[in-house]
C-alpha cells in the first residue's frame, strides 16, 4: 500500500526533472529498488503508470533494478550480502542482522533504499530561429 | 547547449541517440550511403540519483532535530491492529505521567476511540487521521508536533498505524522505535514480517496470558525475533494486567 506514496515521488520527481529538461516526452524512467526496501516492484509499477496518465510520462517504460542487500560488520570487518537463516522448523530463510563471520550485530550499508537513477527523453531539436540554444 | 544542464546538482549527460522508433527522416541517398539526420527529436539521457524515500528522512531528521531543542523524547510504536499499542502506552502513561510530562499522538485511518483512551490519563493528545494511509510518515508527525506545546514536554508516545510492514520503511524522527506483537497474531508472525523487526529497539510480545489457548511458544517467538535482530531488546507483557509493563520502562531507559 505504501507504494501509493513511493510511486507519488517517483511521479513527482521524474516529472518535474523532465519538465525542467524541455521534454517533449519520457521514453524510459531508470529506477534502483533496494532487496531491504520493503517496495513491491509491481505495485510501483501500477501506481507510477497511473499517476502518469495524461503526463509527459504517459507511455514511459518503468525500468526497475534491483539492489541486492549488503551489510558491514563493525566487529570482524566482514562486507557481503545479509545472511539467512535456515530455520528447519518453518521450511524458511529468515534474514538477520547476525554477522556470518563473528555473530555480531551487522549494519545494513546498501539495499535499503529506492532511487530514481535516470531517464530518457525525447527533446525537440532547437531551432535557429528559436535561438541557438532552444532555451527560455 | 542542448542536453547538459543541473538538476539536483547532478550534471546531465546527452546521448544523441537516433531512435529507430521514432520516424526520425533519413536523408536521400547521395552516392555515399544513408546518411541519418536527426531533426525533431533527439534523445537525452538525464542521470538523477534521487531518493525516492529522501523527502520522509529529510522531514523525519526536522522532526527530530525539533524534539531535540525542546528536550522530548519521541517513541514510535508499531505493529499490527489489535496487538495492543494503545494499551501498552496506557500501561506507560500510568506509570511515567508523575515523572515525565507526557503526550501522545495516536494514528488511525479514521475515529478517536485511541486518542480518547489515552487522554482519559489527562495527557495531552493529538490525533492523525490519515484517512486511508496505511502509515505515519514525517509530514504528518510533523503537524501533529505543531499542535503540541514541546516546551511543556519530555516524553511523546506516537502511536502508528496497525500495520507490520509499511511503518518500516518511514522513519518518524522519533528516538527508539518499538513493534509490538502479541502471541494472538499466531506463531509465525514474526517470520513472516521480519523486516520491521531489523528497523527496531525493542519488541514486545504482548497478550503472553493467552499463550496456551492459542498453542504459541512465547520463547520460539523470542527466539524468532533475536534471529532477525540480535541487537533489539524484548520484552513479555500482558497489558491487560501491567504485567510485564515495568521490564518495557527499564529497556526503554525510562
Amino acid at each position: 500500500m505504501h507504494e501509493l506514496t513511493v510511486a507519488k515521488a517517483l511521479f513527482d520527481l521524474a516529472l518535474r526533472a523532465a519538465e525542467q529538461e524541455g521534454a517533449e516526452r519520457v521514453l524510459e524512467v531508470r529506477v534502483a529498488v533496494g532487496e531491504l526496501s520493503l517496495v513491491n516492484h509491481e505495485q510501483l509499477a501500477f501506481w507510477f503508470r497511473e499517476f502518469s496518465r495524461g503526463t509527459l510520462l504517459e507511455g514511459a517504460e518503468l525500468v526497475i533494478e534491483w539492489v541486492p542487500g549488503e551489510v558491514s560488520c563493525p566487529s570482524c570487518g566482514y562486507r557481503g550480502p545479509l545472511s539467512l537463516v535456515d530455520d528447519p522448523a518453518y521450511h524458511l530463510l529468515l534474514p538477520t542482522l547476525r554477522c556470518p563471520r563473528c555473530g555480531s550485530v551487522v549494519r545494513v550499508v546498501r539495499g535499503r533504499d529506492c532511487l530514481l537513477k535516470s531517464l530518457r527523453i525525447l527533446k525537440r531539436a532547437s531551432r535557429p530561429e528559436e535561438g541557438a540554444h532552444g532555451r527560455g | 547547449m542542448p542536453g547538459s544542464g543541473e538538476l539536483g546538482g547532478k550534471a546531465i549527460k546527452a546521448l544523441y541517440l537516433l531512435h529507430p522508433a521514432l520516424g526520425i527522416p533519413r536523408g536521400k541517398s547521395k552516392g555515399v550511403g544513408d546518411v541519418v539526420v536527426a531533426e525533431e527529436g533527439e534523445i537525452f539521457d538525464i542521470e538523477l540519483e534521487e531518493s525516492l524515500l529522501e523527502a520522509n528522512r529529510r522531514l523525519a531528521e526536522q522532526n527530530r532535530a525539533l524534539l531535540d531543542r525542546h528536550g522530548v523524547r519521541a517513541i514510535d510504536v508499531m505493529g499490527s491492529v489489535g496487538a495492543g499499542k494503545t494499551s501498552l502506552i496506557s500501561c506507560l502513561v500510568e506509570r511515567l505521567k508523575d515523572r515525565y510530562r507526557v503526550a501522545y499522538v495516536a494514528g488511525d485511518l479514521t475515529t478517536t476511540i485511541d486518542a480518547d483512551a489515552i487522554a482519559r490519563h489527562g495527557v495531552p493528545v493529538v490525533q492523525i487521521n490519515t484517512g486511508k494511509e496505511c502509515h505515519l510518515d514525517a509530514n504528518l508527525v510533523a503537524k501533529a508536533l505543531r499542535r503540541l506545546d514541546l516546551a511543556s514536554l519530555d516524553l511523546l508516545f506516537i502511536e502508528n498505524v496497525g500495520n507490520l510492514i509499511c511503518p518500516a520503511e518511514f522513519p518518524l524522527g522519533a528516538h527508539q522505535r518499538v513493534v509490538v506483537v502479541s502471541v494472538a497474531e499466531g506463531p509465525y508472525v514474526v517470520v513472516k514480517h521480519p523486516y520491521i523487526f531489523m528497523e527496531a529497539d525493542l519488541a514486545v510480545v504482548n497478550k503472553v496470558d493467552l499463550a496456551p489457548a492459542m498453542g504459541v511458544d512465547v520463547g520460539k517467538l523470542e527466539a524468532d525475533i533475536r534471529a532477525v535482530n540480535p541487537a533489539i531488546k524484548v520484552a513479555r507483557t500482558c497489558c491487560r494486567t501491567g504485567e510485564g509493563v515495568e521490564e518495557v520502562v527499564k529497556a526503554l531507559g525510562l
